[in-house]
């Protein structure tokens, strides 16, 4: 997840990624965020509420309602929504940016494909894996693999969670990714229509003003007009669901873009306290109202405006990130933060295969060590993903040009290249060993 | 050894460590150094002239000596000899190179004042006993290590013939396949048959081994799309560059001509000097032209070799006359782009020690083997080569089209008793802690070969030649300090991985008879077994489609020629390769091509000959 957003972008589209290195603030003119400790950190919230999904099987049974562990559901389904603002936000930073300034943030194309090289190769991989794994004759259930390979599991109520359950965040991700390839030639064209700046702020506003009056309308259709089970996934686990919370990223991308500052420590502070006070609330309220009512989807809302509260500190005040995100080791859990996340259910399965993740009396403490595991694990393959499979699959991306165009690699040679006669032929037995 | 001092009349005192304490009857190391008998332009050195240079050479090696060593003179020859305490023949070989390269880095003064260039060469073995060694096969090996002019110490070695009934390599093809496919299948078998059924654990390293090795091929097709892009242009006058062109004339001498006068027009910044160095078994009229050409053009010189059989003899003898700061390797046919050495300058300016370029086949149009050629350099130069210098940390020199800074290849030599003395060198350079770049965008044009059988003598070279530098490096590499990790684990990659897979290459056969004798049949229906065949198919055509995405201007407009290999890669190519590795191994433990000295009856004994092809065709 190494990317970084130019102050003042040339040809760099944003990427929904944070800086490798922990240090929020400016570097050769570009301003980088330390939010990937951030998603690491929530990355293994949800890891946790999955693996004490595991060993319970059923999380409404007694033993699995204890205060501690019935508060898991509620910081993983925030750390999911987390994970969606966080991504609003950088995705559309530099299409902000370049749209205040009157012109294209670049290639949307290449854009797109920046995202599918980052993101796509693991996540195909891993779905490759355990559907050969766990289906053994062909043809197997082919329509699950094709829908997962598709990103569009998140439209069946059947596979939506088969071979990798959290992979249906990712699919909604790449939904977001598309959708704002398709808006960034519009956008780009009414900035550049627009003189003032006040005229370009509404024009990038409106589509993150559109994504949420879309999103709500369903969830306040599905909540109180069809009463739509908590069980029917798509509904709740669909893009359209979702899409609020990029829209608050994104809004907060264009404010910051505008150069909307928190400037005193005082304020910082206050959003902290705000935040996690509401935080606090949502934990508490969340985790003690009916889960199984449609109404308790509308606290995702709760969570995106925490979430804002959490990220402002960071997004308006770069140069200012708590010491505790410049950690190293935090800084490496970020960076391999989209491999746990990945990983993190595929090696639970197998953990649980190999009876190391299924006491008899499942409790608190045996969620902990279960966690323990499950995260080194992940990690570990989360280290070696990006060491031998998303770093080179990166490389991709050298076949564009900055402008997104192909790349010519021999611009060089382009106009000396000549068709050249065949010379007269002497056999040669042997030359250099190439190698 | 008293032999040795009575013999040569040298008082011991004099040239003898002050430690060392003489047991006559220990196992020992005897090594001969040798000095050439002509000079730098081949010139006969008179006798007197000879002797001087041998004692000055006597002069410089003593203060070099250690404890346990002793150095005598053999006047009536011409040479030292030398006596050390025995160890591992890679100390052995490490320490009298050191003592050559002592000798040979500078001019050696003499008595009259002059200052002499000097090829010197070592010939050593393990003696026992009292006795006088018989020293002529090692003398032999001395003046074998002279033309060699690669400072490189040769130990005198009876030749050696296992599987004697191996001769042909038809019969050496049977055999690899024997061991290829039978001996894993009776294995399993046995092993069976005693009560150990080890089918899953066959299946499972097979599918490993060939998942790593895709994994391996699919990572360098990755990294090979971004490939390093040369430094800025350094600042200040260009230095002084040269070209070698090492070239055996009678195979070359249709196409020489035109080499150089297209080195004459290069464009290079700074002054270019083009040097041809080449040997010959009698006199070609093309030498007239060439002669010609000389005499229009100072910038090219003219050397023949009158001694050498091998391109790195040719390079080896041609250093000496090298006045660039850097200087680019080349075979006769090769037609580098304009602007080349200003290109290669960048990189050695920045830090680098030795650049390769790409070389692209420019007759590849002639017919469906050169097309296969043509397509499958682009695989090397512009996806493998750049791709494993991302992936593993270092480049390799492929031979021709490489630029080296000319103090580093004074100082490495090549070794002409390597099959492959550019892997050889490149295995050097990068375990002393100097840095190869690959550089695509360095091109140079070439031409492939034209017939299946020389394409198969020249990989079944290289590949004879890949074994043979990997047998004797890779232990050491893999622990060598002055490399990174991601370097170690290249070098295992490089020099064990890729010559034991074509041994695993063909394992899940066995594997799949195995178990379609102990089941009566086999199910390929499993989706984990179609996904990882396909990754492993696979691997080949990608990069193959890397090649044609990353292939210069004139053979990106042929994609169906990129198919024609991808196609030919999964159906023949692939495997054959694989037989000429596995048959190349073969060769190599039967000593086939080994370096030899063979003593005979009468007369002065020398190096053998190499084999005709070794001998004729110049690499």
């Amino acid at each position: 997840m190494t990317a970084t957003i130019p102050a003042a972008p040339a040809s760099a589209p944003s990427a929904p990624v944070a800086a490798p290195v922990g240090a929020a603030g400016s570097r050769g003119g570009k301003v980088r965020y330390p939010l990937d400790p951030i998603r690491a950190g929530a990355a293994l919230a949800v890891v946790m509420f999955h693996v004490y999904q595991y060993q319970f099987g059923d999380i409404t049974q007694p033993a699995a309602q204890v205060a501690p562990l019935r508060m898991l559901t509620v910081v993983s389904s925030a750390s999911v929504d987390l994970f969606f603002v966080i991504s609003g936000f950088l995705l559309y930073l530099g299409i902000a940016r370049a749209g205040l300034e009157g012109r294209s943030a670049g290639s949307a194309s290449l854009m797109l494909m920046r995202r599918v090289a980052r993101l796509y190769p693991l996540y195909a991989v891993t779905v490759l894996l355990v559907w050969g794994v766990t289906n053994t004759r062909l043809p197997g259930v082919w329509q699950d693999l094709v829908l997962h390979l598709t990103m569009t599991q998140i439209y069946s109520q059947e596979f939506i969670f088969w071979t990798n359950g959290p992979a249906w965040s990712l699919a909604v991700e790449f939904h977001f990714y598309v959708l704002v390839a398709l808006v960034m030639p519009g956008t780009a064209w009414a900035c550049a229509r627009v003189a003032s700046r006040r005229g370009r702020t509404l024009v990038l506003l409106a589509v993150p003003g559109v994504l949420a009056a879309v999103g709500l309308a369903w969830l306040g259709y599905s909540i109180l007009v069809a009463r739509t089970p908590v069980t029917h996934w798509p509904t709740w686990f669909g893009f359209v669901a979702k899409a609020p919370m990029f829209a608050t990223g994104m809004v907060m991308a264009v404010f910051s873009a505008r150069g909307v500052r928190m400037h005193g420590a005082f304020g910082r502070r206050i959003s902290v306290v705000v935040g996690a006070a509401l935080a606090a609330v949502a934990l508490a309220l969340g985790a003690s109202s009916a889960s199984d009512t449609p109404a308790h989807e509308g606290w995702h809302l709760v969570y995106a405006v925490a979430s804002v509260l959490v990220l402002g500190p960071l997004v308006f005040s770069p140069g200012t990130a708590p010491r505790v995100l410049t950690w190293r080791p935090l800084v490496f859990l970020g960076a391999i933060s989209y491999g746990i996340y990945i990983l993190h259910e595929p090696v639970m399965r197998l953990a649980g295969h190999l009876g190391l993740l299924v006491p008899a009396r499942p409790d608190t403490l045996t969620v902990v060590l279960g966690w323990l595991l499950v995260s080194g694990a992940a990690v570990f393959g989360a280290w070696i993903s990006r060491s031998v499979l998303e770093g080179p699959a990166l490389k991709l991306l050298a076949v564009f040009s900055a402008d997104g165009r192909r790349r010519e690699y021999y611009p060089h040679l382009v106009a000396q290249e000549q068709p050249a006669p065949t010379p007269r032929l002497v056999p040669l037995g042997s030359r250099s060993a190439r190698g | 050894m008293a032999l040795l001092d009575r013999a040569f009349g040298v008082p011991v005192d004099e040239t003898t460590h002050p430690g060392t304490r003489r047991a006559f009857a220990r196992k020992r190391v005897v090594a001969v150094m040798a000095v050439s008998d002509r000079d730098e332009h081949f010139r006969v050195r008179d006798l007197r002239l000879r002797d001087a240079l041998v004692e000055a050479v006597l002069d410089r090696i003593a203060g070099e000596l250690t404890a346990g060593e002793l150095v005598s003179m053999d006047a009536e020859r011409g040479a030292l000899v030398l006596e050390l305490p025995t160890a591992r023949p890679s100390a052995v070989r490490h320490r009298l190179n050191h003592l050559a390269r002592h000798v040979a880095r500078d001019p050696l003064p003499i008595g009259d004042g002059t200052r002499h260039a000097l090829d010197v060469g070592v010939g050593w073995d393990v003696v026992v006993g009292p006795a006088a060694p018989a020293l002529d096969p090692i003398f032999a090996a001395a003046h074998d290590a002279v033309r060699q002019r690669d400072l490189d110490a040769k130990q005198f070695r009876d030749p050696r013939r296992f599987w004697s009934g191996l001769r042909t390599v038809g019969s050496q093809i049977a055999a690899s396949y024997a061991i290829a496919l039978l001996v894993p299948f009776a294995l399993l078998v046995g092993l069976n048959l005693l009560g150990l059924d080890l089918g899953p654990a066959a299946y499972w390293f097979a599918v490993a081994t060939l998942a790593v090795t895709s994994a391996l091929m699919w990572s360098e097709s990755l990294f090979a799309l971004d490939p390093p892009q040369p430094p800025d242009e350094p600042e200040g006058p260009a230095p002084r560059a040269s070209a070698v062109i090492a070239a055996y004339l009678p195979n070359e001498s249709e196409t020489i001509v035109e080499t150089l006068r297209h080195f004459l027009a290069q464009d290079y910044s700074g002054r270019l000097q083009v040097l041809l160095a080449y040997n010959t078994p009698h006199r070609l009229p093309v030498e007239d032209d060439l002669t010609a050409l000389a005499a229009t053009d100072p910038r090219l010189q003219l050397l023949r070799v009158h001694d050498s059989t091998s391109k790195a003899q040719n390079v080896n003898a041609a250093l000496r006359h090298v006045t660039g700061e850097f200087v680019g390797i080349f075979d006769a046919d090769h037609h580098p782009m304009p602007g080349a050495f200003d290109r290669a300058r960048r990189w050695l300016a920045g830090g680098y020690d030795v650049v390769q370029g790409h070389c692209v086949i420019r007759n590849g149009d002639e017919s469906a083997l050169t097309r296969l050629v043509a397509v499958e350099f682009e695989q090397i130069y512009a996806v493998s080569h750049p791709g494993r210098s991302v992936q593993h940390g270092f480049g390799i020199f492929g031979g021709s089209n490489g630029y080296w800074r000319t103090s580093a290849l004074r100082e490495l030599r090549m070794r002409g008793s390597r099959l492959t003395e550019d892997i050889d060198i490149s295995i050097r350079a990068v375990g002393s802690g100097l840095r190869i770049a690959s550089d695509p965008g360095l091109v140079s044009l070439e031409l492939a070969p034209v017939t299946i059988r020389s394409l198969w003598s020249q990989r079944l070279r290289w590949a004879q030649g890949w074994f043979q530098v990997s047998a004797t490096s890779v232990s050491a590499q893999v622990v060598n300090p002055l490399l990174t990790t991601r370097q170690k684990l290249g070098m295992f990659a490089l020099l064990g991985w890729r010559e034991a897979m074509p041994w695993f290459a063909t394992l899940p056969l066995p594997v799949m008879a195995y178990l379609f004798w102990r089941d009566g049949a086999v199910s390929l229906s499993s989706p984990l077994f179609l996904l990882t065949t396909l990754y492993t198919v696979l691997a080949g055509p990608v990069q193959a489609l890397t090649a044609w995405r990353l292939a210069v201007p004139r053979l990106r407009t042929h994609p169906r020629w990129f198919a024609f290999y991808a196609v030919m890669t999964i159906l023949v190519y692939s495997e054959a390769k694989n037989v000429a590795a596995r048959v190349a191994q073969l060769k190599h433990l039967r000593g086939e091509r080994q370096w030899v000295v063979t003593p005979r009856a009468d007369g002065p004994r020398h190096a053998a000959p190499r084999s005709p092809r070794r001998v004729k065709v110049l690499r």
